[in-house]
């Protein structure tokens, strides 16, 4: 199948605090804390676009390679994320330079402000990701399995090279790939989410997709 | 008559959309569009042919995408050299008999530039001045650098084509919903950089349909005094029953086009989902 790239351009998800000081590493709540990271949601809020490109691929798996038809991933981990999946979504999300802007400016004269507003945009972009997929399952009218991303468990982080290779983020929602790898602007995901017929999807991502287990960041609400 | 001649005194066509035309062809995803002016000459002149004879004065070569990073130096040099002949060998067979015009096609690199990236300045004018000497080399009218949006490698790519050939040079920056490029350039300090560094012609193309465009078109005539270009997609792509159809059919587009070309917008084309109809439809609606 010659699949469409779609592009979706999403009002403001609703903030989470407790997602942002999770993501900031704080385990207790202050009213200090909460002042700064309410501060820089209240700076950077209007100054971020959620965008997210995707594309549809059927998906067929077997000896843990899933084959998405133009090309294929070899990985046990995502294998049994999508097992019971025909189709598969991939998508790459982003919500832009201007935090990448903000994170780089208070990197020079408030570095607190700086860690407050990475974990801003890693809220954010998470909560993007779950619009995305809550929109997904309605608009398919199929359950969503966890969404996985290069990095997540045996799949490596060079797949991103497919990925991009099919959704021109660059064009469609000016997300890049660096040499490095890592992707500009900085909160952005790419991922492929699963779609079945079976039971209710996740509301939130959970990490159950990945067994990263040293993850600081793992576990969730 | 050379190209800057005939932009002083017309309105000119541009093309209109070519990766969707390959898509119905069999390009596959993540195949590069551009290997096919070596792989499927035929159906490369074909398509440029289709413009030209719809009325098009100026198609782009399928080169969008090349350049250093993507082919080698010896693919890249064959990529230019096949893709100019057949633009060539379009306008030799087509039956139009307007003034026609072969434009070298320049997008984006595909990396963005540091420090929001990891591009070197200097690295991204290297890697755009070889695209532009081959498209010298092979003999091209024109230099259209296109769907640029970052500023900043607009201005990389304007000075690889500056420093490179002596060729009419225009540039069209792809701008979201909010009329600003991704990195935050508007259309007035588009004009101010663009202006300074001697483009004969700029505007805007791409990302959105023509309403969506027509502000963005107002500022960019309101501020240039260089002609003005719009070349917008045929709205938003739409999957049905597994094909990609643009929601504006040939008529709407060139209703909205025509429109802003009352306005003063003298270089019109089309970009992703139009077709050679599509440009058969606005040069008919066209008033000169």
């Amino acid at each position: 199948m010659n699949s469409v790239i779609l592009t979706k351009n999403y009002t403001e998800p609703p903030f989470c605090e407790k997602e942002i000081l999770r993501y900031a590493g704080c385990k207790t709540e202050n009213e200090e804390i909460l002042a700064l990271a309410r501060s820089c949601v209240d700076e950077i809020k209007s100054k971020l676009t959620y965008k997210v490109c995707y594309r549809e691929f059927s998906v067929e798996i077997s000896d843990d390679i899933c084959d998405f038809g133009v090309f294929a991933f070899k990985s046990k981990a995502l294998s049994k994320n999508l097992s019971g999946c025909k189709t598969a979504i991939f998508f790459a999300a982003t919500v832009g330079v201007e935090i990448d802007r903000a994170i780089s400016k208070y990197g020079r004269i408030s570095p607190s402000k700086a860690l407050m507003l990475q974990s801003v945009g890693a809220e954010r972009i998470e909560s993007l990701c779950d619009a995305f997929c809550e929109d997904i399952t309605r608009e398919y009218n199929l359950a969503a399995k966890p969404r996985f991303s290069p990095g997540y468990g045996d799949l490596p982080l060079d797949c991103q090279k497919e990925i991009f290779s099919v959704l021109s983020p660059e064009k469609q929602i000016g997300l890049f790939l660096a040499d490095s790898l890592l992707m500009s602007p900085s909160k952005s995901v790419t991922a492929i989410v699963g779609l079945s017929e079976g039971k209710e999807s996740p509301k939130r991502n959970i990490c159950t997709a990945c067994n990263h287990n040293d993850c600081q960041f793992r576990g969730a609400l | 008559m050379n190209f800057r001649e005939y932009l002083k005194n017309n309105i000119v066509y541009l093309d209109g959309g070519m990766g969707t035309l390959l898509q119905i062809k069999g390009l596959r995803p993540g195949e590069h569009p551009e290997r096919w002016n070596i792989s499927r000459p035929d159906v490369i002149t074909s398509i440029h042919k289709s413009y030209f004879d719809a009325g098009s004065n100026v198609v782009c070569t399928n080169t969008f995408g090349a350049n250093i990073l993507k082919f080698s130096e010896e693919e890249l040099e064959n990529i230019v050299m096949s893709a100019v002949l057949n633009a060539k060998t379009a306008r030799d067979q087509s039956v139009s008999d307007r003034e026609k015009f072969v434009a070298l096609d320049i997008g984006p690199s595909g990396k963005l530039l540091k420090p929001l990236g990891d591009l070197d300045f200097e690295d991204a004018v290297n890697i755009f001045a070889k695209t532009v000497k081959l498209g010298v080399k092979y003999g091209v009218d024109l230099v259209i650098i296109e769907t640029m949006n970052d500023s900043y490698e607009t201005k990389a790519a304007l000075l690889a084509a500056k420093e490179n050939c002596d060729l009419p040079v225009i540039v069209s920056n792809a701008y979201g919903e909010d009329g600003k490029l991704m990195t935050g350039a508007t259309p007035a300090s588009m004009v101010a950089l663009l202006e300074g560094m001697g483009v004969d012609a700029l505007g805007a193309n791409c990302s959105l349909g023509p309403k969506q465009l027509r502000g963005v078109a107002e500022e960019l005539l309101q501020n240039a005094s260089v002609p003005v270009l719009l070349k917008p997609n045929a709205g938003l792509p739409k999957a049905v029953e597994g094909k990609t159809v643009f929601d504006i059919t040939a008529d709407e587009f060139s209703d909205e086009v025509a429109e802003i070309i009352k306005k003063g917008v003298r270089v019109v084309g089309g970009c992703c989902g139009t077709t050679p109809q599509y440009i058969g439809s606005l040069d008919r609606k066209s008033v000169v």
